[in-house]
């Protein structure tokens, strides 16, 4: 089936503004000058009692979509690169800012932007319309709209049959005629209550807060460094914790031996980006001695990260509101697809199918016509930046927090920010007009990309080095 | 008590709280128990009692197979008893490997 955009009509809505655009580009462009990085970092800053963010310059958002190679991997194989019409950019821009005004800035990233390109920059991913750029997750039509399935793990796959009740189901095809008979509502609940990363493209996620803070004791505020544990793998929760070790903070990375961070699999420079600069420790989860030394650990730590859903870290007897009870100050930080409360705790989602659910599948709908993924499992770096703003602000506050960080609901804050600046009396007509608008920015743009970091490999820890070092300093004998 | 057994079905104990889905089964009946007693295909009114010797308990979000892991089942809610096919317990399987990204 061939995508076609919608036509568009030479644009009215052109005028001359004074915007903070890059500085190649013409300023020949709407802008509405509230969706800025500047009124995001402020914005931001105040919920989270951060230091302001005076005067912040960042990239137009289109300019910055383009330049962090987010354009390349979003939209249709055979049509050109677009951008999303809502200023993802602005917001990455703006939560760095946001980081970075808690002091340390020499080791963060230049651009919150470039975060959001990184990964398929480095491994040459590429648009692929309604699959997403990693291959892994996909739009697919159902009787009465669509729904993203994301099936990067392959035992996903051994799921399938029993979702559908369909012994046929075994690859794509099968899967999008078995998909194309269901209700879209009734397949994506019941495949939450078996742990899919699922979600409705045009369904209304109920919004949900991106941070929802449970108060524990604080101690005294305090300029030290947290000591943090990163439970956390492939790239949200590592990204929080990488940005964490460039503002000052001691991590070590935790993983079981029997299931270390499957990002380890994946390209070894983006594995290096999340990763530089932690120790690492391998313990064997199911053994009661590594179950200690995971707790000794733990016990000696400032700050928790993890992914996982709430209960599985109880039924290895790790209580997160046990450990923020036992002494002051701590954070415990929470990184899930759609928060920890019932029932949404226990479902499963990654960086793409999330984006989705949040609606920014639609929104592409609703801008050109047609469901498309946005960048590449784009909920993930976004989530890491607001993570790491949340708990380095809980930290400078004296801690005593559970800081429970939904994907979904970052995505989401996001999207209505950014609402809030569109023209309401039709919005979808003001999409509209701005995709047409920033789509016109992205083409008179030629500047080079963004510099990509540079790698040190060095910094990276094998699995399991730290062990001795880091073990043999829990009991001193 | 043999059952036909079909990918997607759902089956409750009668004797716990707990409930599985059926993921992968070998054609044929089995005899599915949860703490020594049938499972049943609906919610059952009143529980009955529990074999003091099956308890080992189901944990929801695991998947549990048989030694040949020629079937497998998700179990959808927690409880007590000991899952059981034709007379033998089954064992967790191993978590999902994660994948190398997402």
């Amino acid at each position: 089936m061939a995508f076609r955009l919608i036509s568009s009509k030479p644009s009215n809505f052109r005028h001359q503004t004074n915007t903070d655009v890059g500085n190649s580009v013409a300023a020949t462009t709407l802008t509405p000058p509230d969706v800025t990085a500047s009124d995001y970092a402020e914005k931001l800053a105040i919920e989270l009692g951060a230091p302001s963010v005076p005067g912040l310059k960042s990239d137009h958002p289109a300019v910055a979509w383009r330049r962090a190679g987010v354009d390349a991997i979003t939209g249709f194989p055979d049509s050109d690169p677009l951008p999303a019409p809502v200023a993802l950019t602005s917001a990455a821009d703006g939560a760095l800012a946001v980081l970075k005004s808690f002091g340390s800035a020499a080791g963060l990233p230049t651009t919150g932007a470039l975060l959001l390109g990184e990964r398929a920059r480095l491994t040459g991913l590429t648009r692929k319309g309604r699959t997403a750029p990693g291959g892994d997750c996909h739009l697919i039509d159902c009787l009465d709209g669509a729904i993203a399935l994301n099936l990067a793990r392959t035992d996903d796959w051994d799921l399938l049959p029993a979702w559908l009740e369909d012994d046929g189901v075994d690859d794509l095809n099968s899967l999008q005629n078995a998909l194309a008979q269901c209700s879209g509502q009734e397949i994506v609940e019941r495949g939450r209550a078996i742990g899919l990363p699922i979600a409705l493209a045009d369904g209304i996620e109920p919004t949900r807060p991106w941070r929802r803070l449970t108060h524990f004791r604080r101690r005294e505020m305090t300029e030290r460094a947290p000591v943090v544990i990163d439970l956390s793998s492939l790239w949200a929760g590592p990204l929080a914790g990488q940005l964490l070790v460039e503002s000052g903070a001691t991590v070590i990375k935790v993983e079981s031996v029997n299931r270390p961070d499957g990002a380890r699999r994946g390209d070894p420079d983006f594995y290096a980006l999340m990763n530089a600069g932690k120790s690492s420790v391998a313990l064997d989860f199911h053994n009661t001695e590594d179950r200690r030394v995971l707790g000794a650990l733990i016990e000696k730590a400032d700050i928790v990260i993890e992914g996982s859903r709430p209960r599985a870290l109880r039924q290895m007897g790790l209580i997160a509101e046990d450990w923020l009870s036992a002494s002051p100050g701590r954070i415990w930080l929470s990184i899930t697809a759609y928060g920890r409360r019932a029932p949404e705790g226990e479902w499963v989602g990654f960086g793409d199918d999330v984006g989705v659910a949040a609606g920014l599948s639609r929104l592409m709908r609703d801008a050109y016509g047609a469901f498309v993924f946005v960048g590449d499992a784009i909920a993930d770096p976004l989530t890491g930046l607001h993570a790491a703003a949340a708990a380095l602000a809980s930290w400078r506050a004296g801690g005593g927090a559970l800081l429970d960080i939904s994907m979904c609901g970052v995505i989401q804050r996001i999207i209505d920010w950014d609402a809030a600046q569109l023209d309401r009396r039709d919005t979808t007509v003001a999409l509209r007009a701005r995709a047409e608008d920033w789509r016109g920015v992205m083409e008179r743009d030629d500047a080079e990309l963004y510099p990509l970091r540079a790698v040190h490999r060095r910094k990276i820890a094998s699995l399991g080095q730290d062990n001795e070092r880091i073990i043999g300093d829990l009991h001193p004998c | 008590m043999s059952i036909p057994v079909k990918a997607g079905m759902k089956l409750h104990s009668v004797v716990c709280s707990g409930q599985i889905m059926v993921l992968r089964a070998p054609a044929g009946e089995l005899d599915i128990a949860c703490g020594g007693a049938p499972m049943a295909a609906a919610e059952p009114a009143e529980k009955t009692a529990l074999d003091p010797a099956q308890t080992a308990g189901v944990l929801v979000g695991k998947r549990y197979v048989d030694a040949d892991e020629t079937m497998e089942f998700l179990c959808t809610r927690a409880g007590e008893g000991t899952l059981s096919v034709n007379g033998v317990p089954l064992d967790i399987k191993q978590a999902k490997q994660l994948p190398s990204s997402d």
